[in-house]
């Protein structure tokens, strides 16, 4: 696995000086952020609050592709596995560029990649959308590799004059590879992905415009979702939270700890990373897990449960194997 | 797998080649390579007449039809062709180009206007989406997928082209979508599908011929020239044959619908009949993903029993060709 974070962080004091509303009390005690990283200068936001995102093109140091294939170069390094050896690729990005082609055109071209690229996307379960759609395949018939990233630039689609999307979004990007045929860390024990579309208008992101989302519905929908695919795996697998790991969607910390604390999953055991990075939409997840690669010990399972947009939902469950 | 229906919308604007008039349409050799006789538009007439269409946002408020809409459209067709119910279908998949918010999924909208809660997402495949998808489900092993899967590819290029200043645009571009339904049952009566062989390898050469952002533009320099055309198709129908020795007697094919018209005369040299060759950018024009799956609506309700469709693709970094078997 391998990640790619801007360097560039926005502070709660900074969203207090923007004079939106807010301040840093209340951003830390509503949503448990402390810090998110953006693509953006901070000049630029102070200047512009992205009032209109057409222009954050401009002013952006990087693009989501920019993130998703170092995040790649750094999954491929970690696995050990070539460039050359990945025989597919698969990308979930909602702040593409470019519509056309498709976000997995321009990470395999970014990373010199002759090899099946397309697009499977949902935002942020993305997850849980890649494996499960893997475990969709005939064994037989998928390629020795398969490279799998989520990233996302969604400050670009920020208006910074609203108090609450602005304390929200970072950007990132995650990147995974995954095999049928060679045994790596972790073991895929099971996967789920659903959706719920008659609520799909909860979360939005414009193509050329903002990120909009009906606050309330989606952070209750977030919990107890999130609470439902944990239950369900507690039921189906020996889950003992003093040894084996929780992922949620990093959505934000304060929801994250009402779901630990609902399923009395000790925070040593709890892996994040919202709290200094923001919600990178589908990258939040799987960097967590990236972040924390050099924690995880033999015997221990590996449970990921992510929810968003769709409104869709997913969950994974790993062991970490010898 | 097998392919149960298809079914395309598009919307009811109709004009020529050379229009709408006052517009940068005329010799666009790239319509002429795809063989453009006329285009349908989700954009008034009038509106490109009087504006050109320079402002993205404008275009979407004159626009009849959004992707999701016609796709919803497309949708319904197929599923009361089929005789499946919404409520049947345990997976949408959608794909698009042409989104206006590229969150949540096409799939998920398109899900969304039906009411159900059904597990959606997109597969986006580019210009070579509806054979890409049928090289994709065949690959599924049939324990994981649901007894019936509708696939939608929407897209509405017209309504992201500059008709004042991109005349190879203009010429080339229209608006459709198609709507498939799959079943892993063999179906007890009723005209079905199956895909006999699906190959896709990686282009030599990374090609992007269409890029979208904001604005739709053909990259000429990325289109596939006449020899490298040639040398596409004849290497594909060697490999066919491999498959099927008298595939060129009696297959439909579906080229590379970029360059249908080209294509076109280049099957006929193989001894591909004229009724044989398939366009979905004919009457339609050029939409993206989901010209493949326009042709293949054209000639679905005549196919018997053991006749093959080919759908060839180049582009976007992936080459190859889908058969298809009636059953």
């Amino acid at each position: 696995m391998g990640t790619c974070h801007p360097t560039t962080a926005i502070d709660n004091h900074f969203l207090e000086a923007l004079d939106i509303g807010t301040n840093a009390q209340w951003i830390e005690e509503k949503i448990g952020i402390l810090e998110r990283v953006t693509t953006l200068p901070l000049d630029y936001i102070k200047a512009t609050r992205n009032r209109d995102p057409r222009m954050a093109k401009e002013a952006a140091g990087a693009t989501a592709t920019d993130l998703g294939v170092a995040a790649a170069e750094k999954a491929l390094s970690q696995a050990g596995v070539k460039a050359s050896d990945i025989g597919m690729v698969i990308v979930n990005c909602c702040s593409p560029q470019q519509t056309v082609p498709g976000e997995a055109v321009r990470v395999a071209e970014g990373l010199g990649i002759h090899a099946e690229a397309y697009d499977v996307y949902t935002a942020c379960p993305a997850f849980a959308l890649h494996i499960d759609f893997l475990r969709n395949f005939d064994e037989a018939k998928l390629p020795e590799f398969v490279l799998c990233v989520s990233t996302a630039t969604l400050t670009h689609h920020v208006n910074y004059n609203d108090r609450s999307d602005g304390a929200i979004w970072g950007d990132g990007a995650a990147a995974w590879v995954v095999s049928a045929r060679n045994v790596g860390r972790l073991e895929v024990l099971d996967s789920m992905f659903a959706a719920d579309p008659t609520r799909c208008a909860a979360v939005v992101v414009d193509s050329y415009g903002f990120f909009h989302q009906d606050g309330r519905a989606v952070r209750d929908f977030s919990v107890r979702q999130t609470v439902r695919l944990v239950k369900a795996i507690e039921e189906s697998y020996p889950i003992d939270w003093n040894r084996d790991i929780f992922i949620g969607h990093q959505a934000n910390r304060t929801m994250l700890e009402q779901i630990t604390n609902n399923r009395e999953i000790p925070p040593t055991n709890h892996w994040h990373n919202v709290t200094y990075l923001g919600n990178q939409a589908g990258a939040g997840a799987p960097a967590s897990l990236s972040m924390h690669w050099d924690d995880m010990t033999p015997g221990q399972h590996i449970v990921v449960a992510v929810v968003g947009a769709g409104l869709s939902w997913g969950s994974i469950v790993m062991r970490v194997l010898e | 797998m097998f392919l149960l229906g298809v079914a395309t919308a598009s919307p009811s604007v109709v004009v020529s080649g050379d229009e709408p008039r006052q517009c940068a349409v005329r010799n666009s050799p790239v319509a002429a390579r795809a063989g453009v006789r006329s285009k349908r538009l989700s954009l008034p007439r009038e509106y490109i007449e009087s504006t050109g269409n320079g402002d993205l946002f404008e275009g979407w408020k004159a626009a009849t039809a959004t992707p999701t809409s016609l796709g919803v459209q497309a949708a319904k067709s197929v599923l009361e062709q089929v005789g499946v119910t919404i409520g049947q279908v345990g997976l949408v998949v959608g794909d698009t180009g042409t989104q206006y918010q590229t969150c949540p999924s096409e799939g998920q909208r398109i899900a969304g206007e039906f009411g159900v809660k059904t597990a959606s997402f997109d597969l986006v495949g580019g210009i070579g989406a509806v054979p890409h998808f049928f090289s994709v489900v065949s690959r599924w092993s049939s324990a994981r997928v649901p007894e019936y899967l509708l696939y939608v590819s929407t897209n509405t290029p017209t309504q992201q082209v500059d008709y004042r200043n991109d005349a190879e645009s203009a010429g080339l571009f229209g608006d459709a979508s198609v709507a498939l339904v799959l079943s892993k049952q063999r179906p007890a009566a009723g005209r079905s599908a199956r895909v006999a062989y699906a190959a896709f390898r990686a282009e030599p050469v990374r090609r992007l011929p269409i890029v979208i952002e904001r604005t739709v533009k053909v990259h000429s320099a990325a289109l596939l020239s006449d020899d490298e055309l040639k040398h596409f198709i004849a290497s594909e129908l060697e490999l066919l044959k491999r498959h099927q020795p008298e595939i060129l007697q009696k297959a439909s094919f579906i080229a590379p619908q970029l360059y249908a018209g080209a294509a076109h005369e280049i099957l006929g040299a193989h001894g591909v009949s004229s009724r044989q060759v398939v366009s979905g950018v004919e009457d339609i024009g050029f939409s993206l993903g989901s010209s493949h799956g326009v042709a293949l609506a054209q000639v679905w309700n005549t196919l018997e029993a053991g006749e093959v469709v080919v759908l060839m693709h180049c582009g976007d970094g992936q080459c190859g060709s889908v058969v298809l078997e009636t059953v």
